[in-house]
């Protein structure tokens, strides 16, 4: 057994002992599921659904998180590759990561990544 | 790729199971000592157990309108995700799957949490949840780039990103003495990650429990329990990253790996409880700004090394 | 079942316990944060992790439906301990206890409370939808709401909710009255809105966006949380866009625990200053422990605690002075907490003067009036006050009438009338902070007074 049939055997088993401890529990505890409660409003009854379009104040990170992530795609094989590529593809690399530096001094700068 | 055998698949989901559960009784005696009681040690062992106890005989709850199939899916992904991540862990020379691929697998498997702690907030449809679970992505934002930044500073040195062989690549030195900034923004990242304080504003008391907030029974044990698993992976995974794996004199290298990893999470729990809960309105910027040109520095300083 | 019962006995071992204060519950909430410090029985933040819900305080008619509602919340196997007195705290711990070692049970005082909520449980489990509609077919509001305040206590709660709630609680009790149980109940009425809610609207938001808008209370019946303030939130995302600051006061309620040496005084009883040093000590400490809480840093905030009862229970001050001392310089080294509570809730000198605000907090928006200025305010004073603690001499009866809250309260109803203004525009971490900061003491007020004062 090697490699991803050993990351499946143990997905497995990690399905078998999520089932086996929900099974357990059905067995051993006190009281059926209770449904439908309230959520916990520090004793009040909601007025509406909580779920909603929430108003998140850091779209402008999400952005520049996104810009980041595309590069994290390339350094990954980057690292396998960079001691026999040589200098220029650590150029390469940190020039591109100094230009999206200088879009986070921007972001910074305009007060994205600070939104309290 | 090495032959691993099937009881490695066995060993390994009941080794972190008592290394969380001394996690948990850690953490209860650091809290004991806290309010000047002095349990008694078998008390304090006890405290994991009886906590499995409380949680499987109580009673499993859901909301009005909850979207069950979302809340149940994101609860139980977080256990899940942490025990896959493990699989690239080496205990000595013996990991269940040494993948070709491993730093990213552990990876993508440590980010699942992203999208399970915010279903696990979405789905009760609760405000304080839902609010908790919306703390975790913008938390993710912040400690997320650093986190991989420092991975792969530790891949670039060792020219693989197979962990066993970053271990075998500090045979010589360890990672950790010429990687130091790397080797921190780990430990940071990995309290992150699994929400641990002083990150722990996605279960903040102040939003009564954040995500967490309307779980019960067993729900809640799947979601907290993963979080602690989660908590030991991410911590034992800096053993072999930056850490020499189970490098050191005397003694056998699976110990070496246990004894290293049961350092590291002792830091990591002693330390969340010396700072506040850090807010990522705060952090944020912190992150961006210092974290992440730091940590490409120390990309770019190894990087030349390597050359 | 022989495997439960054994679990559930092991279990009770150590139990959550939500602990929750409504006015005249001061004392006994003490009580009860010492026993479980002993007992190092953790602190429930939400009833579905709660054991044991345990309420300090007088539980009028206006709250009997919202502990009712906690209640209903908590997970079974769960068990309601109501505090009277300081002294009973191990013993109803104790029992507590045991009752959830053996399954947990109906409470006496939410009896009604259970009962209705166990019976339309068992239908819903036993006929589904059949004898569900029969029962909420018609004006189910009028049917629930007699089921809510319940055989015993009914007629007489009901009356005096009228008096003492005055219109604004009494109105607003009978609008969740009506949605409690249309949430529970109408399940299978086919609604159109999934579990009788609708959905959340929409508001401008301050970048001119239209935004959907929740409406969430914050207290009474939170923990770490003033005693007897409601805010009313409204949010977007989790932006406060507007509060408005409600008070519970019931009738029957002993009078306010921290400003009892003035009372006493005013009442010609011979008071030392050192008694009077000693709750303005334990006041700071307990506003201290709240917002470490609120902050997410539980050591110090145990340590506050504790010091702030050993205070109270008549310490020398040389007993306490070096630890106390420690905990200060800890909390003024603390860049972390100062980082986090920088910029929050800034009160400027003008607007605290305007509103009538004194001591501390004062003093705190002359350097800042954020709420790290107001924690820092609170060191000095306890640093000065610290001293005193065993003055033996009188308190003139005068300064007693005189001074009231003055001194070791942090001035409470200007602050609930600043409140509103310093929690809009700020996200739900920081209003729990900024609240903290304020340490309102409110169960020394008329509710009606500050409702017009503060509400809009």
């Amino acid at each position: 057994m090697s490699g991803f049939s050993a990351v499946a055997a143990l997905f497995g088993l990690a399905v078998v002992i999520a089932a086996g401890t929900y099974g357990l529990a059905r067995l051993v505890t006190v009281a059926p599921p209770a449904t439908d409660l309230g959520p916990f409003l520090s004793g009040h009854e909601p007025v509406e659904h909580a779920v909603s379009r929430f108003h998140v104040r850091w779209y402008t990170l999400t952005m520049i998180y996104l810009a980041f992530e595309m590069e994290m795609l390339f350094m990954y094989p980057w690292t396998l590759v960079v001691s026999s590529a040589g200098a220029g593809a650590v150029i390469e690399m940190f020039v591109f990561l100094g230009i999206l530096l200088a879009g986070v001094t921007y972001a910074w700068r305009e007060g994205a990544l600070r939104w309290a | 790729m090495t032959e691993v055998p099937l009881w490695s698949v066995l060993v390994l989901p009941a080794v972190l199971a008592v290394i969380t559960a001394g996690t948990i009784a850690f953490d209860a005696v650091l809290a004991a000592r806290a309010t000047g009681a002095t349990g008694s040690p078998s008390q304090t062992a006890m405290v994991p157990l009886r906590e499995v106890a409380r949680l499987l005989v109580a009673q499993r709850r859901t909301t009005v309108a909850a979207d069950g199939v979302l809340w149940r899916t994101g609860v139980l992904t977080v256990p899940i995700a942490a025990l896959l991540a493990a699989v690239v862990l080496p205990l000595g020379g013996v990991a269940v799957a040494d993948l070709a691929v491993g730093v990213v697998w552990f990876n993508a498997m440590e980010i699942l949490t992203w999208a399970a702690v915010w279903m696990a907030g979405w789905g009760p449809n609760s405000a304080f949840s839902l609010t908790g679970g919306y703390r975790f992505v913008a938390q993710g934002l912040a400690y997320e780039l650093p986190h991989m930044f420092a991975l792969i500073t530790a891949a670039t040195a060792a020219g693989t990103l197979r962990v066993g062989g970053i271990v075998e690549a500090q045979s010589g030195l360890w990672f950790v003495t010429w990687m130091p900034v790397a080797f921190v923004v780990y430990l940071l990242s990995a309290a992150a990650m699994a929400f641990w304080g002083p990150f722990d504003a996605p279960v903040g008391g102040d939003l009564a429990g954040g995500a967490a907030a309307e779980l019960s029974g067993v729900d809640r044990l799947a979601f907290l329990g993963g979080r602690r698993l989660l908590l030991v992976v991410a911590a034992a995974m800096a053993v072999p990253l930056f850490l020499g794996g189970g490098n050191g004199p005397l003694l056998p290298p699976w110990l070496w790996t246990l004894v290293k990893t049961v350092a590291v999470l002792a830091a990591i729990v002693w330390l969340a409880r010396r700072f506040p809960t850090v807010r990522m309105e705060r952090f944020a910027e912190f992150a961006w700004v210092v974290l992440i040109p730091l940590t490409i520095l120390q990309a770019l300083i190894v990087a030349l090394v390597v050359l | 079942m022989g495997v439960t019962g054994a679990l559930l006995r092991f279990a009770a071992g150590r139990p959550h316990i939500l602990l929750l204060e409504v006015p005249g519950g001061t004392a006994e909430r003490f009580a009860v944060e010492a026993e479980l410090r002993h007992r190092c029985w953790p602190a429930a933040a939400s009833p579905a992790e709660a054991d044991i819900l345990v309420l300090t305080g007088h539980i009028g008619a206006w709250l009997m439906p919202l502990v009712g509602r906690v209640w209903r919340q908590m997970p079974k196997p769960r068990v309601f301990v109501h505090v009277d007195s300081p002294s009973d705290v191990p013993q109803l711990l104790d029992e507590g206890r045991r009752r959830l070692a053996t399954g947990g049970e109906a409470s006496e005082v939410l009896d009604g409370e259970e009962q209705n909520s166990g019976e339309s449980e068992e239908e819903h489990h036993d006929d589904e939808h059949g004898s569900d509609a029969d029962r909420c077919g018609g004006n189910h509001d009028d049917e629930n709401d007699e089921n809510t305040d319940g055989g015993g206590h009914g007629n007489g709660h009901g009356a005096e909710s009228e008096q003492s709630g005055g219109d604004d609680h009494g109105a607003e009790d009978g609008h969740d009255g009506g949605h409690d149980h249309g949430g529970g109940h109408d399940h299978g009425d086919g609604m159109e809105m999934p579990g009788g809610l609708g959905m959340a609207d929409r508001g401008p938001d301050r970048d001119g966006l239209q935004l959907d808008q929740l409406h969430v209370p914050l207290g009474p019946l939170l923990p770490d949380w003033p005693v007897g303030l409601v805010v009313h939130t409204t949010l977007q995302g989790d932006v406060v866009q507007q509060a408005r600051v409600d008070v519970l006061h019931e009738d029957g309620a002993d009078g306010d625990f921290w400003n009892e040496p003035w009372r006493r005084a005013a009442a010609g009883q011979e008071v030392s200053r050192g008694e009077r040093a000693r709750r303005c000590v334990a006041a700071y400490l307990d506003g201290l422990a709240r917002l470490l809480r609120v902050a997410g840093w539980l050591d110090p905030a145990v340590g506050a605690g504790r010091l702030r009862d050993e205070v109270l229970a008549g310490a020398r001050a040389d007993q306490v002075t070096t630890r106390l001392r420690r905990l200060v310089r800890q909390l003024r080294r603390a860049r972390t907490l100062r980082w986090l509570t920088d910029g929050l809730g800034v009160l400027p000198f003008d607007r605290a003067e305007a509103a009538g605000i004194r001591g501390p907090a004062l003093n705190a928006s002359r350097s800042g009036g954020d709420v790290t200025a107001r924690w820092q305010a609170w060191l000095a004073e306890i640093e000065r006050t610290l001293p005193e603690v065993d003055d033996p001499a009188v308190l003139p009866a005068r300064e007693g009438q005189a001074q009231g809250l003055s001194e070791e309260d942090p001035a409470s109803m200007p602050a609930l009338a600043v409140l509103p203004e310093l929690l809009e525009g700020a996200e739900l971490a920081a209003v729990r902070l900024i609240v903290a900061s304020l340490h309102p003491n409110i169960t020394t007020l008329d509710s009606r007074q500050v409702t017009g004062v503060a509400g809009d």
